[in-house]
């Protein structure tokens, strides 16, 4: 990241990556890349035109508007899409699994949750194409919250769950009298599934990412009247 | 510094038309139109980057120019404006009444003097 770049991010540090966001930062970048250009063009050392052209311009405060929206038909449809997606490469992934005996519940289960998913993809479809655009606000602080909320818990979730496989199978000689014995591929599998077999669960917090990158795809027009 | 600071507060309320004034002579983006006010200022008067963005929004806003994005040849991707005929109509509108209020504050403020 050049030293331009950097002031940029830092201007907009705090504000929602917004359409509006972006195209500003865009704008503010490359004139300021311009007026380096044109200080370096005239004989100016290039760190000195730098510092010149950052100190032009040392806040946006006031040139972003508050409040964002978001076009909800479109949004819910490829959110449905993509759950849609994550689901059957959730159900993929836990497929050579069943050749180890494990998750086997889960090979019926995802398929039956793909199956309803994609019933209400073509439920919310049609609404998405139509010309009815339903618009809402958009609160993005909220939602990152809820996303980093959605990390925390999988990441305790996981936590928790690698350490009580670990605690079963290593602690096997404290707990059964009998210790780990892995003798071939087969008994490595069951164990390597039996640590892998959580992950799958990383979908969730993957859907909370893909519901901001969605809501600010389908974000409503700056001029919109709510 | 007093200076300046004078002529920017003189100058304030006709950013608008000074930057409708340079997208008159053609399209242009942020860092051209402060180096124009600054060759038709001689020099003199240097627009804020701040107030040039708030000043385009609002132009923007209120339907006189409208904006586009120039290709990468013409170096980045640069945010061109251009003034629709509403900014022509509002330019010359505003041209107007500053030769109207320029004679009038003229007479008020020199009056009386000589």
């Amino acid at each position: 990241m050049n030293p331009l770049q950097k002031h940029v991010e830092e201007l907009f540090a705090g504000y929602k990556p917004t359409r509006q966001v972006r195209e500003l930062k865009d704008e503010i970048l490359s004139n300021l890349e311009a007026k380096v250009a044109d200080l370096a063009a005239d004989g100016m050392e290039y760190s000195q035109a730098v510092e010149q052209a950052k100190a032009g311009i040392a806040s946006i405060e006031g040139l972003i508007e508050g409040q964002v929206f978001y076009d909800v038909s479109r949004y819910r449809a490829e959110l449905v899409q993509t759950a849609l997606l994550y689901c059957l490469a959730a159900w993929i992934v836990t497929i050579p699994m069943r050749l180890v005996g494990i998750a086997g519940q889960l090979s019926l289960l995802l398929p039956a949750i793909a199956v309803i998913l994609g019933i209400i993809y073509f439920a919310v479809r049609k609404p998405a194409a139509g010309d009815n655009r339903r618009i809402e606000p958009f609160d993005h602080a909220a939602a990152a919250r809820n996303r980093k909320l959605a990390w925390i818990l999988w990441s305790i979730f996981m936590l928790a769950m690698t350490a009580s496989t670990t605690a079963l199978h290593m602690g096997s000689n404290i707990w059964f009298g009998r210790p780990l014995h892995i003798s071939g591929p087969y008994q490595f599998g069951v164990l390597a599934a039996s640590y892998v077999r959580p992950l799958v669960s990383i979908v969730i917090p993957l859907l909370f990412n893909a519901s901001i990158r969605l809501k600010l795809k389908y974000e409503a027009g700056e001029n919109h009247v709510g | 510094m007093g200076e300046s600071s004078i002529s920017s507060d003189l100058i304030r309320g006709s950013i608008d038309t000074i930057i409708l004034r340079v997208l008159y002579e053609g399209d242009n983006y942020g860092y051209e139109i402060i180096k124009s006010i600054s060759k038709y200022s001689d020099g003199q008067y240097e627009l804020k980057e701040p107030s040039l963005y708030t000043s385009l929004k609002r132009l923007e806003a209120q339907g006189n120019i409208t904006s586009y994005w120039g290709d990468e040849s013409q170096g980045g991707r640069r945010k061109y404006y251009t003034v629709t005929p509403q900014g022509h109509e509002t330019y010359r509108r505003n041209v107007d009444a500053w030769k109207m209020a320029k004679k009038m504050i003229d007479q008020l403020i020199e009056s009386g003097e000589g």
